[in-house]
């Protein structure tokens, strides 16, 4: 960062926290575009937990011993969060990377397709009352890969072949060379030379130029671009004292974000549908939608976001979200970000307007959704 | 390395008198992977989209030894399954070689350092 980058972040970091208390106390009821996105796990959501730890069974095995042991009980479990992938449970051995450069709609479902269950106490000591959420979420469609991730695929391949290659060499020079003319005559049997050949192979696996060649393979994050539609769902039901037969449907939330990336463009649509049997005010279809041009050093995006309540009152009212958001990059993980336009209507104020000017630090390498 | 893990095996595979054969390797679970090849001490160019040729026409490989090693580089999110189908073809059958192994973290490496003694 330049010396006039840091006088101009530390002016702006002055502004934000003069700014942030007006601003802050202004928006916190309105829906962003991101609390409307596709949860990755629906049941969590629907339920409102974060679970500090979640089950994740990989394989069909896990899956039975998870619900064996928590059902042994003979009551809704407690406390309990899972989540599975049907399609990873089991391995692929017929799927290469090249079949998954591009996806039908079945086969996007199937290997996006992800489970999830949760419980958790939400009632008081005097009517004690567990809940349980089960939720899905896949992506109908996601895209295609990126040719630069197949550009970056197709080089570690070439490069995983070359260590090979180098791996081979320096086993034979070891004196794996010799132990395969006895093999292939007969002067040992395959277990002893199993044993002497995993002996030379730690060997190498340990050498400081084999580690050389192996620390060439760079990590690739596969990247998908084009038309995405990822969906999920959750369902509530609650159960009076643990008990199966006194359940009670309460809440449903229905979730799709279509999605369009394309060169420095981003289009992004968000709809949310939230039921709740014992908070109908809740009720609720909030939709809307981003779109984003992006280059490595700014950024400029228009949101709109939509609450349409199911029953409108005097209090409960049709309103929507409209701001402009431009952001700049100051250094490699900071950014400037100022934003503008017309917040909802929320109750006991007639505060409308969103004017806000902060910094924001990411260092992922992908900044939008 | 840590998150690495290694399959090692010996196979016996017979082959037809003066006869080649060839060996293809697939990788699965969608990561990505390569394979070296050295028969009888010398270095083999891997096709990397099919199968590989193995000896010339005429070339009696009784007695010989195929090392193989295909290097899996976990690049999934979804899984940390790694699995490699050799398959050798050419002989007095068709043989299918299925291995299978879960790197012990993401990003880890499976190497898959197969012996052939071709009889």
């Amino acid at each position: 960062m330049t010396r006039h980058h840091a006088f101009l972040v530390s002016v702006l970091a002055a502004v934000a926290v003069l700014a942030a208390p007006r601003s802050v106390l202004g928006q916190t009821e309105a829906p962003t575009l991101a609390s409307l996105r596709t949860p990755p796990s629906p049941a969590f959501t629907v339920l409102g937990i974060e679970p500090s730890a979640v089950e994740r069974p990989a394989t069909p095995s896990d899956v039975a011993l998870s619900f064996v042991s928590k059902l042994r009980q003979g009551t809704v479990p407690k406390d309990y969060a899972f989540e599975l992938s049907p399609y990873w449970l089991v391995s692929q051995p017929n799927l290469s990377w090249n079949d998954d450069v591009t996806r039908s709609v079945a086969e996007s479902v199937t290997r996006t397709l992800s489970l999830s269950v949760a419980t958790a106490e939400t009632g008081v000591t005097d009517s004690p009352l567990t809940s349980l959420a089960v939720g899905m979420r896949t992506m109908v469609t996601s895209g295609h890969m990126t040719q630069a991730t197949q550009d970056a695929l197709g080089a570690l391949e070439t490069m995983l072949s070359q260590s090979g290659d180098v791996f081979l060499r320096m086993v034979g020079e070891a004196g794996l060379d010799e132990l395969d003319k006895r093999l292939a005559s007969g002067n040992i049997t395959t277990a002893e030379y199993e044993v002497r050949k995993r002996e030379i192979t730690a060997l190498v696996l340990e050498s400081d130029e084999y580690r050389e060649v192996m620390s060439r393979a760079e990590d690739v994050a596969a990247k998908r671009e084009g038309f995405f539609l990822e969906v999920a769902a959750g369902f509530v039901w609650d159960f009076a004292a643990g008990s199966w037969e006194s359940r009670a449907f309460r809440k449903r939330g229905i979730w799709a974000t279509p999605s369009y990336e394309f060169g420095s463009w981003n289009l992004v649509g968000v709809l949310r549908y939230l039921d709740e049997t014992t908070a109908p005010n809740e009720d609720a279809l909030d939709w809307g939608g981003r779109a984003v041009y992006s280059t490595a050093d700014y950024a400029l995006s228009l949101e709109l976001v939509q609450r349409s309540p199911f029953d409108l009152t005097e209090t409960i009212r049709r309103s929507h979200r409209f701001v402009g958001i431009a952001e700049y990059r100051v250094s490699p993980a900071t950014w400037i970000i100022a934003s503008f336009g017309k917040d909802r209507v929320k109750t006991g104020t007639r505060e409308t307007l969103v004017a806000q000017l902060g910094l924001a630090f990411s260092f992922a390498k992908d900044r939008y959704f | 390395m840590d998150g690495d893990v290694l399959v090692s095996d010996t196979n016996f595979y017979q082959v037809k008198q003066n006869t080649p054969i060839f060996f293809e390797a697939r990788i699965g679970n969608g990561q990505v992977g390569g394979t070296a090849l050295r028969l009888n001490g010398s270095s083999i160019p891997v096709n990397p989209t099919g199968p590989t040729k193995i000896g010339q026409d005429g070339q009696d490989l009784r007695r010989s030894v195929l090392q193989s090693i295909t290097t899996v580089k976990d690049i999934s999110k979804t899984t940390n399954n790694t699995s490699v189908e050799h398959t050798l073809s050419g002989g007095l059958s068709t043989e299918v070689f299925p291995y299978a192994i879960k790197v012990k973290k993401d990003k880890g490496i499976a190497r898959y350092f197969i012996t052939y003694v071709l009889s």
